[in-house]
């Protein structure tokens, strides 16, 4: 290969990495097939078990009631459709191109040419780690087609429904328990093909010849050794000598102590995986909502705001590190996870960015609710963040963190300390404004477009029939008169004067009752 | 002779409300039976005194009893809220006590032991974030009238016995010129609930009724001096 024109390999590592077309298609496949926060997985998964689900179904129907020729067309189609997963899993599962440009730079630096033969190697390494996959290996079983006169072909029908594995995120972390717990179990199967083997042969050795026993080959042998050490003894075979039975009580010696070894290995696996598969649990709840609000630290406050929400708990998700808070927080019935707010896996997990509208950091320690306010504003430059504060020389570095706004609980005492203490007589009923009861208190109304508030002036407004007395106008834009506040994104215009006319985009601000208001709108709105 | 107000607790929550006060005008003095925490408050400029609560001559020294008309109990420990309030109720009947409470059941044992309001920082807390998420605009707009700190305030106002017998209605006080907004009336002798929201220009008015207004504070004072010269 010369100098002057460049590999094969190079010019299609190029295009690869390049190619916009090439690089969405692979993407979108990836999306649909491994991504766990995909709304097409979820799609993609449920229409292909619904497809293994009936593929069984018709083959076993077939089985029994010969369905006709369809039967034949679907299979195929089935198993076209299999093996193209198969084939894009396989295409997924590695990129030619990345290897490429990556070695090709190294090449380039150290001034040597670039071993293409080496690039493949590791390529093809990459698509043999995917074949050997568990998973792997049952799509491929799964498309073996049946051929109807070899019988044992049909054991591959039930690789079909290991293909479930696949597409259940529950199934798939109870198969991860096996995964974990690798190195033991593949110990234990070794002792039991060993104890097997050796008892099935000596059995076979005293008794195989006998016209009294009924083991007749060796496989009968083992099938017994089996039976026996499994302690399930179904009687259909037993020893008919003494050397067998000897054989027999060693056997099942043994064969006690592999039972408990295997059950105390599952049953702490399962244990450790116990929290994982609850949170893994948890994440597809979470995945199931298309918004929530994020409550981080399940303290005091917390708690008591989660008790506001009443049947709006759903709306909910409460993060902590506490596992008691989180199981006094699940007793009240809301979703709640078992973690470091600030674990960027988990915030990406939970798809932060897109699904969270609001999120309010509630630890009793600013610095940590600082470092949570920072990373989810990292993440989502949109969300409402409502941050704790306990330290008020700590305001400024909460907004700088990104806080939209801060409640420091000091404050609300001194507040309302104030009010006892200034207006004594008043000050019940300004704390029952302030807490927003729905009895009393302030109500806002919206003038919407071409609606009958749009257009008319205070005079006009019949608020005093109505019960309702107008504090102010919170306007979307400001005219220029000397009488108003900054109230968030809008101005508010306080006891403006009876020729003030409204424009839609505006707020009433009025003090009156829930309920007049409400009879107000639908009066005159 | 202004308010004499005693917080006891001098720690961040106390100091946080003796600036709040002191902002409102109030003078009051601030005692813990920690040494640090009345010397840090002491460092802050405040009038701190070490004093020991569970010792009732202490207490009437510090104007229990006597002189002082209003005392907050916001030690961290509830327990000692529940004594500091049991005792100052015993040695003055009269006396406004407001309590702080920590844990949800002291809420109880506060009001038995003779606090006249007792409130739950978190409690409270929880329910402004709430109402923050849920009525965001009033949110905003209260931030600028009750806790806000600029000028536009809801005020009460009491009517006097001289101004209640030169007047029997709320329209003779004609507000309307002085740019305040009237958003409630509350009734001293009644024990039912305050009126809040248009109050007809016939309603009648008695001595030691309380009118609630909202407005800018030099409207509100200019109110008020109109009610007391009123003719």
């Amino acid at each position: 290969m010369g100098e002057s024109m460049q590999s094969p390999f190079l010019s299609w590592s190029i295009w690869a990495s390049e190619s916009l077309f090439y690089q969405s298609i692979k993407s979108f496949f990836r999306d649909m097939l491994s991504n766990n926060n995909s709304r097409k997985r979820i799609v993609f998964d449920s229409s292909m078990m619904t497809l293994v689900l009936c593929s069984v179904i018709i083959m076993i129907l077939d089985i029994q009631y010969q369905l006709g020729n369809w039967v034949y067309y679907f299979e195929w189609a089935t198993i076209t459709i299999f093996t193209l997963e198969y084939l894009l899993r396989l295409w997924t599962s590695g990129d030619f191109h990345s290897l490429g440009i990556a070695s090709y730079e190294t090449a380039q630096l150290s001034r040597t040419p670039v071993q293409w033969r080496n690039v493949l190697k590791v390529w093809l390494k990459q698509k043999w780690q995917f074949i050997k996959t568990p998973l792997a290996i049952i799509d491929l079983l799964a498309i073996i087609p049946l051929y109807r006169p070899l019988r044992m072909f049909r054991l591959f029908l039930l690789f079909r429904l290991f293909k479930v594995f696949r597409y259940s995120r529950t199934l798939r972390s109870f198969g991860s328990i096996f995964s974990e717990k690798k190195f033991e179990l593949r110990l234990i199967f070794l002792v039991l093909i060993v104890v097997i083997t050796i008892s099935g042969v000596g059995l076979y050795i005293f008794e195989g010849h006998l016209a009294e026993s009924k083991i007749n080959s060796l496989f009968d042998a083992f099938y017994w050794a089996l039976i026996t050490i499994s302690t399930v003894g179904y009687g259909d075979i037993t020893p008919v000598t003494i050397e067998g039975q000897v054989i027999t009580m060693i056997l099942i010696l043994c064969g006690v102590g592999l039972i408990a070894f295997f059950t105390s290995t599952l049953v702490t696996a399962f244990n450790n995986q116990r929290n994982n598969i609850q949170h893994d649990r948890l994440l597809s709840d979470v995945e199931k909502k298309s918004q929530y609000i994020l409550v981080c630290g399940y303290g005091r406050i917390g708690e008591s705001l989660v008790h506001q929400f009443k049947e709006r708990k759903k709306e909910l998700i409460v993060v902590d590190r506490d596992p008691i808070k989180i199981a006094r927080a699940r007793a009240s019935g809301v979703l709640a996870i078992e973690s470091d707010a600030s674990d960027l896996t988990l915030l990406n997990n939970m798809a932060v960015a897109k699904k969270a509208r609001t999120v309010l950091c509630l630890t009793n320690n600013d610095v940590i609710n600082l470092y949570i306010t920072l990373s989810i504003r990292q993440l989502n430059p949109e969300a409402e963040i409502l941050v704790r504060l306990n330290d008020k020389q700590n305001h400024q570095k909460m907004m700088i963190a990104g806080a939209s706004r801060v409640i420091s609980p000091y404050h609300v005492v001194a507040t309302i300390g104030r009010e006892f203490a200034g207006q004594p007589v008043a000050f019940e009923v300004i704390r029952s404004i302030a807490n927003g009861n729905e009895v009393s208190g302030i109500e806002t109304i919206p003038v919407s477009q071409n609606s009958a508030l749009d257009g008319i002036t205070i005079e006009q407004l019949a608020l005093a029939e109505a019960g309702l007395v107008l504090l102010g106008v919170l306007q979307r834009e400001a005219d220029d008169s000397s009488q108003h506040y900054i109230v968030g994104n809008a101005r508010f215009r306080f006891n403006p004067g009876i020729d003030f006319q409204l424009t839609s985009g505006d707020t009433l601000v009025v003090i009156g009752n829930y309920q007049r208001a409400q009879h107000f709108v639908l009066n005159y709105c | 002779m202004s308010q004499q107000i005693a917080i006891f607790g001098s720690g961040e929550l106390g100091q946080t409300l003796a600036q709040s006060l002191q902002d409102i005008g109030k003078k009051l003095t601030l005692f813990d039976h920690h040494a640090d925490k009345v010397a840090s408050a002491q460092a802050k400029g405040f009038d701190a005194q070490y004093l020991d609560f569970k010792n009732d001559e202490l207490l009437k020294k510090a104007g229990v009893g006597d002189s002082l008309e209003l005392l907050f109990a916001l030690f961290e420990d509830d327990s000692e809220n529940v004594f500091l309030c049991l005792s100052s109720r015993a040695l003055a009947p009269e006396l406004r006590i407001m309590a702080v409470s920590h844990q949800p059941d002291a809420t109880h044992r506060l009001k038995a032991a003779g606090a006249d309001k007792v409130i739950d920082p978190h409690h409270l807390s929880a329910r402004r974030i709430y109402q923050i998420m849920t009525r965001p605009l009033v949110a905003e707009v209260l931030e600028h009238t009750i806790f806000g700190q600029q000028d536009l305030e809801l005020v009460e106002i009491a009517i006097s016995k001289d101004l209640s017998s030169k007047i029997s209605s709320i329209g003779e006080l004609q507000l309307k010129d002085f740019n305040v907004v009237l958003v409630g009336y509350l009734g001293q002798s009644e024990i039912i609930e305050p009126e809040l929201g248009y109050l007809s220009p016939d309603h009648p008015i008695k001595a030691g009724d309380v009118l609630l207004v909202v407005g800018k504070n030099e409207a509100i004072e200019k109110v008020k001096k109109f009610m007391d010269i009123f003719d």
